[in-house]
């Protein structure tokens, strides 16, 4: 069977399997009424909550960027895992004590105020459509691999399924669908990473692959990676950095705190009724997103040292150590027909030629060899995932299996978000300060016809995507960490933050981050309209706009207290409801009994 | 002295108000307080209550100006409306308007009023010897104790049944979630079908207070009990 | 009068018999008032009262029972009580709802009525009026809104009345009834109704009078004939016949007889009538007497649903019977055991406690007991309910198969216990809390202290009020059952081999509305059990769109009427009862008009999961 027709049948397979979950799990609960189902246990909604919340920047794109930006790349599996722990023990208990679970109807609530609630739901929604602009990328790249078509034909072809399936209304909610897609990503991920370690290390564990020597024992595998990429003039693997040192810390606090505020990750914590099970879930979905994070360094770095390996076969500088175009092989046509992958045979020599031209010192050696520059004028970060298996020559199954684990993840986040945007735009939006009296029919539609417009939005974007997948998705964080994540944080722990103040701040936060990330990637993220340009010369400090969140944070932080203190200070019952919310539950009937 | 005066509140509202009987020297706070309190052990059926409401143009006794006074006398379980008495106070500080919207009192009504000074007497001698009955009791005191103060150099003492300390202590007792929001009067007998007085005056809103007590009166003791003498002043008191 | 309390004195002028009197001595009025409170269940009035008064009710209302229970009068907002002073009421009653009233010194009415002629005209006349009323109630209140009201005498008279001359002599006059077996003849002059002879005419006016027997029947006839036309509706009628004491009432069609209705006539066709199998019920003084009366269950719902009644308001006269039935237990029960140590309220659950009864569902219930509870109660309660649940199940009100009933410990619990287990169900809204949630969120009080589930309920509506957590969890419970329409707009049909290719109305249709106005209701904090009043409440609180609203009533209103429709074919041809309709049953348009039905149950449960996208 050729690789076509088995990646047809495995993307088949797994949404069959879904579909029929769901379907099954529906039919269980209308059974005998008297039957009460027994609750989910807590490592089975575990996986479901790390289901949800691996989305395509985790999967795809994640891995792809650690390829090839090495320890710097590793900001996002420190911020990720370090927002999703400060989320679980944060903030989502007190949010639970408080009985509300959106953040809109949170800051409402705690800031008595409807224009509080509707400027925190237009930060959601501008942070939660960037955070779709970067599923699209991810759904793009993954459906033109997937029906072997040019990117953007790809894009508009998973735009159409993302709308349908949002539609369907995202398989959402059904747990063992969840758990199954789960299952299905973590198999995606994990076993072409223990195919490639066993190739190259001859260790089955890709997470102790990667610290092991290579299978022939002459050295260790970082230590070849390290070498193979320094030799062609890249960055050594394992010290380059995003930037300075102060951008790291930036970009990993601004992921970190970033999480704290999208919604789609909070309501899993809600799902489960009891505050036991809830905190058990959130240790076991810790412990599966780890499986996930752990093998992403893995993942990358072996698809960086068998992508170098394949280009560049022998010595450098050996006019025979270039591979030939001609003799390229199938991985490399199928990518080239995406458009995601480009080659240009500058010197005419007919072999490629993969280095780091913008190293001076590296570019003179190169010139020496006769090479033109490098030719590999484009290789998408986000393909490094899905062309992984193919590089490392892998049976067909397991590409078929990573395709399918794709588009899981992808599907899966768009739909939920996209949810999420609609039921804001048609309630607190429209209902909320439009048409109070809309009918429910009509506000079913217009969630239908805002979740039709954000697609087609995000998909616009998707088209010209400001970064690669991930990159996309930290700016999403960006705006939600300088907007929603302090006026959560004041909301619970300052109780003299009053609306004003935290209106100001909101919006002094996440206009300088838009500002900030406008100015150098372009207004609305147009190419050719950056005022400032994007490069890093111009950076504040040297912090790069996807890292610019926490920046916008300490504004917003600074602004809200200094306007609170200037204006009238909350009313009472609102200051005793923020002191209530900080008393663990159960602790005042301990004392009465 | 001033802190002496706290402290004798150890010994109940009876001792201060003997100890503030030595010390003042004004005629009409000798009236007052001369006539003793109702005892914490006396029987509610029996006891003398006086509803009170106070409207002003804010709530700050220091800044803001008494509007007007309505009271209402309870006894026996039953409200007396021809005990009530209405009272427009004159003052020289314009209300703000949003006051005016709220108390439905005009400037020009307020005209029609006597000062505070003519007032008072008459109202100290309606609490004189009696309960007095207030819903969020921290305002009316705040301001009678600034007037006494200013008037008469005297402190100000009486015995208090709140009823919304008592609406929340029967919400706390049963474990209900509530805001403040549920403890003002209009919702509190909302809450218990209670009908709703569309004017907002200080003699309405004492009665709607008076006709509030009765209803937590028979929440918090049955019906006979309180006929058969079995239930104490103390239970009410803040 | 202080002009401040001009509203008292408006609130007493809205109403009769002081609309007639000037504002100059309603001015007077207000001093004269003294408020008090009556709580729910406490005597009215209170007997020490030392001052003899008039009453006023200002809000609340208070009912007055004879020795049997039977509801004697009713007295609500802006109503009078003025036995203290006249004496033209019973004596003693009962505030069936906290309970504001008004007391007027009897000396004040005095010297009202001496100013005003008028006023006083409504004293002299009301103490008749009262009475009749007091009579009117006993006999019709209970059906006053029923079949009985629409159905026209007609109906009633199943012969042609037998007609004499009045120059029949009385022995012959005797002798035809006797043959035709009637109790009452008409006589007529030149074919023209003149009269109406019965058997006690001939008994106290020939007989005991000694009348020669060959006197013609003229002389005894009773000449003042009460006819009513063919038309009349029977309550009508039955008025007419009680406040003229007769037994005998002439049919006219077209001026002429075409029957005579007897009380016994009446009795026959009343003895379903939800009055009569309540009045029998609180008469009954055993289990065995209670059971035959339940029999009449079914027929009394077929009676209903032919006499075109809604389905909700079948619901709620079923329901109400339901009631007295536990009642009625409740006090045998007492009876038998003994006093309760302690005060407790049985509260009905599930469809009973939402007055959406069918006959002979089963049985759900609750018992909440006082704080005062002690561990050696137990056995008491336990006897208690252990006679009342048998005894529903032996009036046809099956055990419930998952145990929701009072005899289970678990639901026989103190104020104190059942406050906890609700916090818990709604702190840790468990699969199991939420399947229990349809019957414990539906408790309406049938006997017993009623403030001890109002206490409860207000702790559990104040806890549900805007709890996010809570109430998406409730949705997503709301949403399991799904109206069986298809992709394409086609009925999914029930597949298992008992009910093959039918429509479940009750779980499909009917349960996603009533799961849904629960929802709603305590999202709210909305105190009504019934699902109409919920949804109406909801919609006052802006919970529901006016369209939705209006939608989901007709909606439930006619699945309701369908299934009423169904079950009473189902009781007429003695099978037993199910809510498995056929599409065969039904014509075109009502298919149509049922999958519209569905459509919007099924467009209300997609609002409710994109609103609540964690359920």
């Amino acid at each position: 069977m050729d690789l076509q027709t088995i990646t047809y049948a495995f993307v088949g397979a797994t949404f069959a399997l879904y579909i029929g979950i769901a379907f099954w799990a529906r039919a269980a609960t209308t059974g005998d009424f008297y039957v009460a189902g027994k609750g989910i246990h807590p490592v089975a909604n575990g996986m479901a909550t790390a289901a949800d919340w691996m989305s395509a920047a985790s999967f795809i794109s994640m891995a792809g960027l650690i390829a090839f930006n090495g320890y710097g790349a590793s900001v996002f599996l420190m911020g990720w895992t370090g927002g999703y722990v400060l989320l679980a023990l944060l903030l989502a208990p007190y949010l639970r004590k408080f009985g509300k679970f959106t953040v809109p109807e949170f800051i409402g609530e705690r800031f008595y105020s409807r224009t509080a609630r509707v400027v925190a739901v237009i930060c959601l929604i501008l942070a939660s459509i960037t955070y779709v602009i970067g599923q699209m990328k991810g759904i793009g790249v993954a459906f033109s691999r997937f029906l072997e078509t040019d990117y953007d034909t790809g894009l508009y072809i998973g735009m159409g399924i993302v709308f349908i399936y949002s539609v369907m209304g995202g398989m959402k909610g059904i747990t063992y669908t969840q758990i199954a897609q789960y299952c299905v990503l973590i198999f995606a991920y994990t076993v072409p990473a223990i195919f490639i370690s066993l190739n190259i290390t001859g260790n089955p564990v890709p997470q102790l692959g990667i610290l092991s020597t290579m299978a022939d024992g002459s050295t260790y595998m970082m230590d070849k990676l390290n070498l193979v990429v320094s030799e062609l003039g890249f960055n050594e693997y394992t010290t380059q950095v995003l930037g300075s040192k102060l951008n790291m810390f930036a970009y990993t606090l601004t992921l970190m705190i970033g999480t704290a505020g999208l919604p789609h990750v909070i309501i899993r914590f809600f799902t489960v009724p009891k505050v036991r099970d809830a905190r058990a879930t959130a240790g076991w979905a810790l412990v599966f997103i780890a499986i996930l994070y752990t093998t992403a360094p893995a993942v990358g770095s072996m698809a960086r040292l068998n992508l170098m390996n394949t280009i560049q076969t022998g010595p450098v500088g050996e006019a025979t150590a270039n591979i030939e175009y001609d003799k390229r092989p199938q991985w490399f046509k199928n990518w080239e027909a995406t458009g995601l992958l480009k080659f240009e045979d500058k010197n005419g020599d007919g072999r490629i030629q993969y280095y780091n031209d913008k190293n001076k010192d590296f570019a003179a050696k190169a010139e020496s060899y006769g090479w033109k520059g490098n030719e590999m004028v484009k290789v998408d970060r986000d393909i490094m995932v899905l062309a992984n298996p193919e590089i490392a020559n892998l049976p067909n199954w397991v590409i078929a299996l990573v395709v399918a684990g794709g588009l899981a993840a992808a599907l899966s986040t768009a739909a939920g978000l996209l949810l999420a945007i609609a039921s804001s735009i048609s309630h607190d939006l429209l209902k909320g300060m439009f048409k109070p009296n809309i009918s429910e029919r009509d506000e079913l539609m217009a969630g239908r016809i805002a979740m039709a417009g954000a697609i087609a939005l995000a998909g616009y974007f998707g088209l010209h995507p400001p970064d690669f997948a991930a990159g996309t998705v930290a700016i999403a964080f960006g705006l939600a960490a300088s907007s929603i994540f302090p006026a959560l944080m004041m909301g619970i722990f300052n109780k003299g933050v009053n609306r004003t103040g935290a209106v100001a701040g909101m919006v002094t936060g996440i206009g300088i981050t838009m500002l900030y990330v406008f100015q150098h990637k372009g207004i609305m993220f147009i190419p050719g309209t950056s005022f400032l340009g994007g490069m890093s010369p111009n950076w504040f400090f040297g912090i790069s706009p996807n890292a610019f969140g926490c920046i916008g944070a300490l504004a917003n932080f600074a602004v809200a207290i200094g306007v609170s203190k200037m204006t009238t200070p909350p009313p009472e019952h609102i200051q005793h409801l923020v002191e209530d919310i900080r008393i663990p539950a159960g602790s005042k009937a301990a004392v009465e009994h | 002295m001033k802190l002496l005066n706290r402290f004798y509140y150890l010994f109940g509202k009876n001792f201060v108000r003997r100890r503030l009987l030595t010390q003042t020297s004004s005629s009409v706070m000798q009236h007052f307080l001369n006539q003793p309190f109702p005892d914490k052990k006396d029987f509610i059926n029996d006891v003398g209550i006086v509803s009170l409401d106070i409207e002003t143009t804010g709530l700050n006794p220091a800044k803001d100006k008494i509007v007007s006074i309505g009271l209402v006398e309870i006894k026996h379980s039953g409200i007396n409306l021809g005990s009530c008495w209405h009272q427009i106070i004159q003052t020289k500080k314009n209300i703000p308007q949003q006051s005016v919207v709220i108390h439905q009192i005009t400037d020009d009504q307020i005209k029609t009023g006597m000062s505070i000074k003519q007032a008072m007497p008459l109202l100290l001698a309606r609490l004189r010897g009696n309960v007095m009955l207030v819903h969020n009791a921290k305002v009316e005191l705040g301001f009678i104790r600034k007037t006494c103060q200013a008037l008469y150099a005297s402190d100000f003492v009486i015995p208090v049944i709140d009823t919304q300390v008592l609406a929340k202590r029967s919400l706390e007792r049963r474990n209900a979630a509530y805001n403040n929001h549920d403890l003002r009067l209009f919702n509190l007998r909302r809450s218990r079908n209670m009908p709703a007085y569309k004017a907002h005056n200080a003699l309405m809103d004492a009665i709607a207070t008076a006709e509030l007590f009765l209803a937590i009166l028979n929440d918090i003791a049955p019906h006979s009990d309180i006929e058969q003498n079995k239930v104490r002043l103390a239970e009410f008191l803040s | 009068m202080e002009i401040e309390l001009r509203e008292i004195r408006d609130f007493i002028k809205r109403y009769s018999p002081f609309d007639v009197l000037d504002d100059s001595v309603l001015d007077t009025l207000p001093k004269n008032l003294t408020i008090r409170y009556f709580r729910r269940g406490q005597a009215f009035p209170e007997s020490f009262a030392d001052k003899k008064s008039f009453y006023m009710i200002r809000s609340g209302a208070i009912e007055f029972r004879d020795q049997d229970a039977l509801l004697v009068d009713k007295l609500a907002e802006g109503d009078i009580y003025s036995q203290q002073c006249i004496a033209d009421m019973p004596e003693q009653g009962i505030s069936v709802e906290d309970t504001l009233v008004y007391l007027l010194p009897c000396e004040v009415l005095t010297q009202l009525r001496k100013k005003s002629a008028i006023f006083d005209r409504h004293f002299n006349r009301s103490i008749n009026e009262r009475l009749r009323d007091a009579v009117e109630l006993t006999h019709a209140k209970g059906m006053r809104d029923l079949s009985a009201m629409k159905l026209e005498v007609s109906g009633l008279t199943d012969r042609l009345p037998v007609v004499v001359d009045k120059a029949t002599s009385i022995q012959q006059a005797a002798k035809i009834m006797t043959t035709e077996k009637v109790s009452s003849i008409l006589v007529t002059t030149d074919n023209r109704l003149t009269g109406l002879l019965t058997d006690r005419d001939i008994r106290s006016r020939c007989v005991a009078q000694g009348v020669a027997l060959e006197t013609p029947v003229s002389s005894i006839m009773s000449t003042e004939l009460e006819t009513v036309a063919d038309s009349t509706l029977l309550s009508e009628a039955l008025l007419a016949m009680t406040r003229k004491q007769i037994q005998h009432l002439p049919v006219l069609k077209n001026n002429e007889p075409i029957g005579i209705l007897t009380t016994a006539d009446v009795v026959r066709h009343l003895s379903t009538s939800p009055a009569l199998i309540a009045t029998d019920i609180t008469k009954a003084n055993s289990l065995e007497a209670l059971k035959k009366i339940s029999m009449r269950l079914p027929e009394l719902q077929l009676q209903l649903s032919l006499s075109s009644a809604t389905a909700k308001h079948i619901g709620e006269v079923i329901s109400s019977i339901t009631d007295s039935i536990t009642c009625r237990l409740l006090e045998l029960a007492e009876a038998q055991y003994g006093a309760p140590p302690v005060g407790y309220v049985w509260a009905a659950g599930g469809s009973q406690a939402r007055n959406e009864q069918t006959s002979h569902s089963d049985q759900d219930s609750a018992l909440i007991i006082s704080n005062d509870f002690k561990p050696e109660h137990a056995a008491y309660f336990k006897t208690l309910t252990k006679f009342v649940s048998d005894g529903l199940n032996a009036c046809g009100y099956v055990y419930c198969p998952g145990n929701a009933m009072a005899t289970n410990p678990e639901w026989c619990q103190s104020l104190n216990v059942w406050q906890q287990t609700f916090a818990r169900w709604i702190n840790s809204p468990e699969p199991k809390a939420l399947m229990l949630s349809s019957i414990f969120f539906d408790l309406r009080p049938v006997y017993g202290h009623f403030s001890l589930l109002t206490e409860l309920q207000d702790a559990v509506l104040a806890r549900t009020k805007d709890n996010q957590l809570f109430i998406s969890h409730m949705v997503a419970n709301a949403l399991t059952h799904q109206p069986p329409l298809g992709f394409f707009r086609n009925f999914v049909l029930v597949q298992d081999d008992t009910h093959k290719n039918t429509l479940n109305l009750k779980q499909r249709g009917i349960i996603p509305i009533v799961d849904i106005a629960r929802v709603l209701a305590l999202k709210k904090g909305i105190h009504a059990t019934n699902t109409v009043e919920r949804l109406n409440a909801a919609f006052e609180n802006k919970a529901l769109s006016a369209e939705m609203h209006d939608n989901l009533l007709d909606a439930l209103e006619f699945i309701g009427s369908l299934r009423i429709r169904h079950q009473a074919e189902q009781i007429r041809t003695g099978v037993s009862v199910d809510n498995y309709v056929s599409p065969k049953e039904l014509s075109g348009l009502e298919k149509s008009h049922l999958k519209d039905s569905f459509s919007i149950i099924k467009t209300m449960q997609q609002f409710f999961e994109s609103r609540y996208p964690a359920a």
